[in-house]
């Protein structure tokens, strides 16, 4: 079975800024796939080309394994992150026509309408105008708007912004629900613990550039170091293997991080605190980073290789002047 | 789900929504409504005034240098004759009389005549004298039951063979009160729907609807859709004042001007032809222009600017009236957009060679799909346009190339 979404070396440029500059991956159903990215990374853009609203300068995109035609459109749920609804109209109204759009049969559209607003519990506002619901309603509405006709390719640009913990649970679920029916879900966002929690693999772009992709679990292990998590009391520099000390500015006081070295296994220090009575410990556990400090570090590094290259480019100016 | 389904999915929903604003109900059955009100306080002005002008009970007087008036004419109108001109001043500032009139020595050559009165004088009155004068001469050449002839030589009828019409004096105005009502009913349904359709457009752009509705519906399918849709509503309006017009011409009874206004089946038929194309083409321009401008205020300068050649050949109405057939009229009717006012206006007064109407129409109708898919271009471009305005020369590379945002400065990344 062909992916979701396969997308082949796309670029896309505006004028003299590179929005994209390369990237390629591929969407597979069944599966909660997410964007990151800094802002302005290219994220909305490559979005906005799979969904063919702009076309890339170079690259391939199929969706379904094919150019992404009529027929795939009806399959395919889109929120963008700037949302809106037609504030004058009918709720239930606008989720039908909205609905049929999507190639439902308009009887159909409303029959789904009010149950989705059942299950969302904003039955009693189907014929109240869009414009008396709250922000949050709002929000859950286009939602329910957004998977009402049961796409298979589904693309959401931050889902859980503006949304109260509650609702946050009721998306989560049925996103969930979604992706145990088998329907690919293409989420961008920057709360990186969603990602953790949720998605299966991911991707992250970073000034238009493909900096990491796969699956988030391998990608986390990728960025592991050889070092333990530790809380409890004592003095760790004591331990053997043991190369540095780092204490963590965790709310949990106490928690440092211990680099090892690399001959070193975790059960050899383990055994080590166990033979030590000095020592308690509370927690222990193998130092995987998480995708914030990925993220951050990611972008640490392309912004110092911006540095470089201005510096770089500072030098050259120098030269010539000097020439 | 085919296209035609779509478009005709936005267009029901288009008309669904705009026909229940209040808006919209407002300008179909207010402004009628305002009209007739208005028309009914004027006719009543009117005869109230009338009325005071009672031309029939005014004591007339006359002083006559030569013998014109002759004493049994004198005794029917019951006008009083003065020897001296003295004597019949001091009747007319004492009030004895309304009014006075003088016949010059030397009228048989120079025809001077003298109306005296205090306030204003009668516009009835003055008909009547020159009525009585005329019946005076014709008197005297013993031709009395000529007079009407002498005043009112010949009412012409002029038949115009290849249209089969019959102008007459009286309905001369009709024929030009036709078109003039039509033209002007059709400004007022587009600048309604067109500014529906702007607002909706805008309305969309701004909160993004139309991202997802791009991802779902073909540009052009959505703009077909909401052209119809909102076409529909101005032809519902154009038929509820139509209706409405009808009753109010019904109950204000036979006027004298109104009897040529019996529309021609063929002259119909092409004034319907014009009225939906160039309502599609306008539309579409408009709806265009919606798609890449930012706010509705701003649409509305450009609304202004596209739909003025529509009324520029009432500008040259004269040129019309005096030669409808000239090179002026003939190149207004084939240009589109001014081409619906101006063949209208041309098939009113004189025959139009089959083969222009073709012609004009021809060429209304390429125009339309021509803008129709520029308009779809620009609509798939403008969406992603946030806060700033495009150049022209970015609009006009979008037009050539079809090509959506290739070349554009900035979209937000």
């Amino acid at each position: 079975m062909s992916p979701a979404v396969d997308v082949q070396h796309i670029a896309k440029a505006f004028g003299q800024f590179q929005a994209v500059r390369e990237a390629t991956f591929e969407v597979r159903f069944g599966e909660i796939f997410a964007l990151l990215g800094p802002n302005g990374a290219g994220k909305s853009t490559t979005i906005r080309m799979i969904l063919d609203i702009i076309r890339p300068d170079s690259g391939t995109i199929r969706v379904f394994g094919r150019p992404l035609d009529d027929a795939a459109k009806n399959q395919i749920g889109y929120l963008p992150e700037e949302r809106g609804l037609y504030k004058s109209q009918k709720v239930l109204d606008m989720m039908t026509y909205l609905g049929t759009l999507k190639g439902l049969k308009p009887a159909e559209s409303r029959k789904r309408a009010m149950s989705y607003l059942e299950r969302l519990e904003l039955a009693d506002f189907a014929k109240k105008k869009v414009s008396d619901l709250s922000k949050g309603m709002q929000q859950k509405v286009q939602f329910a708007v957004t998977v009402m006709h049961e796409p298979r390719l589904l693309i959401i640009d931050e889902p859980f912004s503006g949304l109260d913990p509650v609702n946050r649970m009721v998306v989560k679920e049925w996103l969930y629900e979604l992706r145990q029916k088998g329907s690919a879900i293409v989420m961008s966002t920057h709360q990186m613990n969603q990602v953790e929690e949720m998605a299966d693999r991911l991707l992250m772009i970073s000034r238009g550039q493909q900096r990491l992709y796969g699956e988030v679990q391998a990608i986390r292990e990728q960025y592991a170091i050889h070092a333990i998590i530790v809380e409890g009391q004592g003095d760790w520099s004591r331990l053997d293997g043991v190369t540095q000390v780092e204490s963590l500015n965790e709310q949990r006081r106490g928690a440092v991080r211990l680099h090892l070295r690399p001959e070193v296994s975790y059960d050899d220090v383990l055994a080590a605190i166990a033979r030590d009575d000095s020592l308690t410990i509370e927690r222990f556990e193998r130092a995987v980073p998480s995708l914030d400090d990925i993220f951050i570090q990611v972008a640490e590094e392309d912004a110092q290789e911006v540095r470089w290259l201005n510096r770089r480019e500072a030098e050259r100016e120098v030269e010539k002047e000097a020439v | 789900m085919t296209h035609q389904r779509r478009w005709w999915l936005v267009a029901r929903h288009e008309f669904i929504s705009n026909i229940t604003k209040p808006s919209f109900l407002f300008a179909t059955f207010g402004i009628p409504l305002f009209i007739v009100v208005v028309m009914v306080i004027v006719a009543w002005i009117t005869a109230s005034t009338i009325d005071s002008g009672e031309v029939e009970g005014e004591r007339l007087g006359l002083y006559q240098a030569v013998d014109l008036l002759p004493a049994e004419l004198l005794a029917r109108e019951n006008i009083r004759s003065y020897k001296d001109w003295e004597s019949a001043q001091t009747a007319l500032d004492d009030g004895t009389l309304d009014a006075l009139i003088q016949i010059g020595p030397n009228y048989y050559a120079d025809g001077k005549v003298g109306l005296y009165s205090y306030g204003t004088v009668a516009e009835d009155l003055q008909e009547r004298v020159e009525e009585l004068i005329a019946e005076a001469l014709m008197i005297q050449v013993g031709e009395a039951r000529y007079a009407d002839r002498l005043l009112n030589p010949a009412r012409m009828s002029i038949y115009v063979e290849d249209t089969g019409r019959t102008l007459t004096r009286d309905n001369v105005f009709g024929l030009f009160i036709l078109p003039m009502a039509f033209v002007v009913l059709f400004m007022l349904t587009l600048q309604l729907t067109s500014q529906f359709l702007m607002a909706g457009v805008v309305e969309e752009k701004t909160n993004r609807l139309m991202e997802i509705l791009v991802t779902t519906v073909k540009p052009l399918d959505l703009l077909a859709g909401k052209v119809l849709g909102l076409g529909a509503i101005g032809l519902v309006q154009v038929v509820v004042w139509l209706a409405i017009g009808l009753v109010a011409l019904r109950l204000g009874g036979d006027l004298p001007f109104l009897e040529a206004v019996a529309l021609p089946l063929d002259l119909l038929l092409v004034v319907l032809a014009y009225f939906v194309l160039t309502y599609f083409l306008l539309g579409s321009l408009l709806a265009g222009f919606g798609a890449i401008v930012d706010s509705e205020q701003e649409s509305r300068s450009y609304a202004g600017i596209v739909t003025l050649p529509l009324v520029l050949p009432l500008f040259f109405i004269f040129n019309f009236f005096s030669d409808a057939n000239g090179p002026l009229p003939t190149l207004l009717s084939l240009i589109p957009v001014t081409s619906g006012m101006a063949m209208i206006f041309r098939m009113s007064f004189v025959a139009v060679p089959l083969w222009q109407v073709l012609l004009s129409l021809g060429l209304l109708l390429l125009t339309t799909l021509l803008v129709l898919v520029i308009a779809a271009r620009l609509f798939r471009w403008g969406i992603l346009l946030y806060g700033k305005s495009p150049t022209p020369r970015e609009i006009w590379r979008v037009i050539r190339s079809g090509q959506t945002q290739r070349q554009t400065q900035e979209v937000r990344a």
